[in-house]
């Protein structure tokens, strides 16, 4: 039982510290608020179903990425199969998703503006990399993929991305 | 420059939960947490897929496992499947559907298990007249009639929500969905009343209950696609909904009646396939208007289209429930305009049948 309550307090530590960073995360994937508060919250349930099932988890902080990533691709995969691509290219708008919450400041607004134009394979590991802090090498354990892989996504993404902003690029970030 | 990007990172990591939002999931994964402890070799190993069932997604029924320890995942586990009467039930509904009630975080969550708990009860009535002692039902059948009503009523506060906020994408999923539940299991209680020579008064009850709350549903839908179909520009947006809804639906349907097929003996699967085709035609006319600018029609070709997937899958998932009680009778043939009439007929039990012979009921599946 004590080992319950010390396990159960280390799950709700870590949600303490990372739900904020995986719902940033969902949000820039899925451009929809309520949506990521749903992912995030799937995502620490099932990180726990997994904790409880009696597996070990050496870096929570990566496992919850994985699965967050997980979530989102599952997510995206279930839009894309009523075939709105399809229709979209031939006039028939899909709603987007306003950048009018609230919550949101107005310089954020802008960042999201700029950062929904990349691609998801670019958008993904910029993400990480710069929002969430996360480094290339535990980028490449949640991607699976090696740590030179995840480097030059997140160079090609870089360079669209100052494209996008116009910023000359002068130096690394 | 290095600044600029400093700046515009910074920027995007303004985006986070609110405190609020934060505490209502821990408050919510806390309850999880306790719901779902850790296993270990002392204590016996879960159901596989109570995380499932809690976390609201449909769940197979393999038995009631019962353990000595009476482990709080292994009681979450036995009072699934009890109905009015038995000791577990007020677990079922207190416990299990009080987390799962806990968990559902947004407006659509919320609409969504309201519409499953309406259907539990509806499931619950119907295994207690199936299974159940007649002299006993009727503060049973009461009780269920009345949290039915209330757990109806919740869903049409949040749809009416929805409408009022022009959210096409919560109507068409969760409204339509609730509607094609109740006439399923408003035929059911029906063929109940007629068929089951035991506690007909209750049945009819339920079954009266059900079909007040199915026209109040019609009546409300049909108002608010009325009102949607006469605004150009909300009719394209709804339309786009419906078109999402029909095409979730077709292949949850489709997934349903491959698993049937696999069961089904005599060819009963090909009218459910039948019924399916119709929907995905009904699918590609609807694309076809939409290409053509025609958004009003390719609404009600997406309507039809998800009206006929979902009643399907419903059927499909009362004949899993209800496996040798519930057989279906088939109207009609397809065609491309008129799909079969499959409707859910309860079985009367083996002395029923020979006294009733040329009632002739069950015919077909």
């Amino acid at each position: 039982m004590e080992r319950d309550t010390t396990q159960n307090e280390a799950f709700l530590s870590a949600y303490d510290s990372y739900a904020d960073a995986i719902f940033r995360h969902c949000y820039f994937r899925v451009y929809d608020r309520e949506r990521a508060r749903e992912l995030m919250q799937e995502c620490f349930m099932k990180t726990w179903e997994y904790i409880s099932s009696g597996k070990q988890v050496a870096n929570i902080r990566a496992f919850l990425y994985r699965v967050a990533n997980n979530l989102v691709i599952d997510s995206s995969r279930k839009k894309k199969e009523s075939s709105l691509d399809e229709l979209m290219e031939q006039g028939f708008d899909v709603a987007q998703t306003k950048v009018t919450d609230a919550v949101i400041i107005a310089e954020a607004a802008h960042a999201l503006d700029r950062i929904k134009e990349i691609d998801d394979q670019y958008r993904e590991v910029i993400v990480m990399r710069y929002v969430d802090g996360l480094t290339p090498k535990e980028i490449a354990h949640i991607l699976n993929e090696t740590e030179n892989a995840v480097s030059v996504r997140i160079h090609r993404g870089m360079k669209a991305l100052r494209k996008l902003l116009a910023i000359a690029p002068q130096s690394q970030v | 420059m290095k600044k600029q990007l400093e700046q515009f990172f910074g920027d995007a990591t303004t985006v986070q939960l609110t405190d609020d939002e934060k505490a209502v999931v821990r408050s919510r994964l806390s309850a999880y947490v306790q719901l779902m402890p850790v296993r270990t070799a002392e204590r016996p190993s879960r159901r596989r897929g109570l995380a499932s069932a809690v976390a609201g997604r449909a769940v197979p029924v393999f038995g009631i496992v019962l353990t000595l320890a009476f482990s709080l995942a292994g009681v979450s586990y036995a009072a699934e499947d009890a109905i009015p009467g038995d000791r577990l039930y007020s677990f079922k509904v207190g416990v299990n559907e009080g987390v799962r009630t806990a968990l559902a975080v947004t407006p659509r969550a919320r609409a969504e298990w309201e519409s499953t708990r309406a259907m539990r009860r509806l499931q619950e009535a119907e295994t207690l007249f199936l299974d159940g002692e007649p002299a006993a039902n009727t503060t049973r059948v009461s009780s269920i009639a009345g949290n039915f009503v209330r757990h109806a009523a919740q869903v049409e506060a949040r749809v009416a929500d929805f409408e009022d906020a022009d959210n096409f994408d919560a109507v068409a999923d969760v409204a339509t969905h609730f509607e094609t539940s109740l006439i399923v299991h408003e035929q059911i209680l029906v063929n109940l009343a007629n068929t089951i020579d035991a506690d007909r008064a209750g049945a009819a009850e339920i079954a009266l209950a059900v079909e007040q709350q199915r026209k109040t549903t019609a009546e409300r839908r049909a108002k608010f696609d009325e009102r949607v179909r006469t605004d150009p520009e909300k009719v394209k947006a709804a339309a786009q909904a419906r078109m999402r809804a029909a095409g979730r639906h077709i292949e949850a349907a489709a997934k349903a009646a491959a698993k049937f097929r696999n069961r089904a003996v005599g060819g009963g699967a090909a009218q459910f396939d039948a019924q399916l085709a119709v929907a995905q035609q009904a699918y590609a006319r609807g694309e076809a208007e939409a290409e053509a600018g025609k958004f009003d029609a390719a609404f009600l070709e997406f309507d039809r289209a998800q009206r006929l997937a979902a009643e399907s899958h419903v059927l499909l998932d009362t004949h899993r429930q209800f496996r040798d009680k519930v057989r279906f009778t088939v109207d009609g043939q397809a065609s491309t305009d008129a799909p079969v009439q499959v409707t859910p007929v309860v079985m009367p039990p083996p002395d029923a049948v020979l006294i009733n012979a040329q009632n002739n009921v069950g015919v077909g599946l």
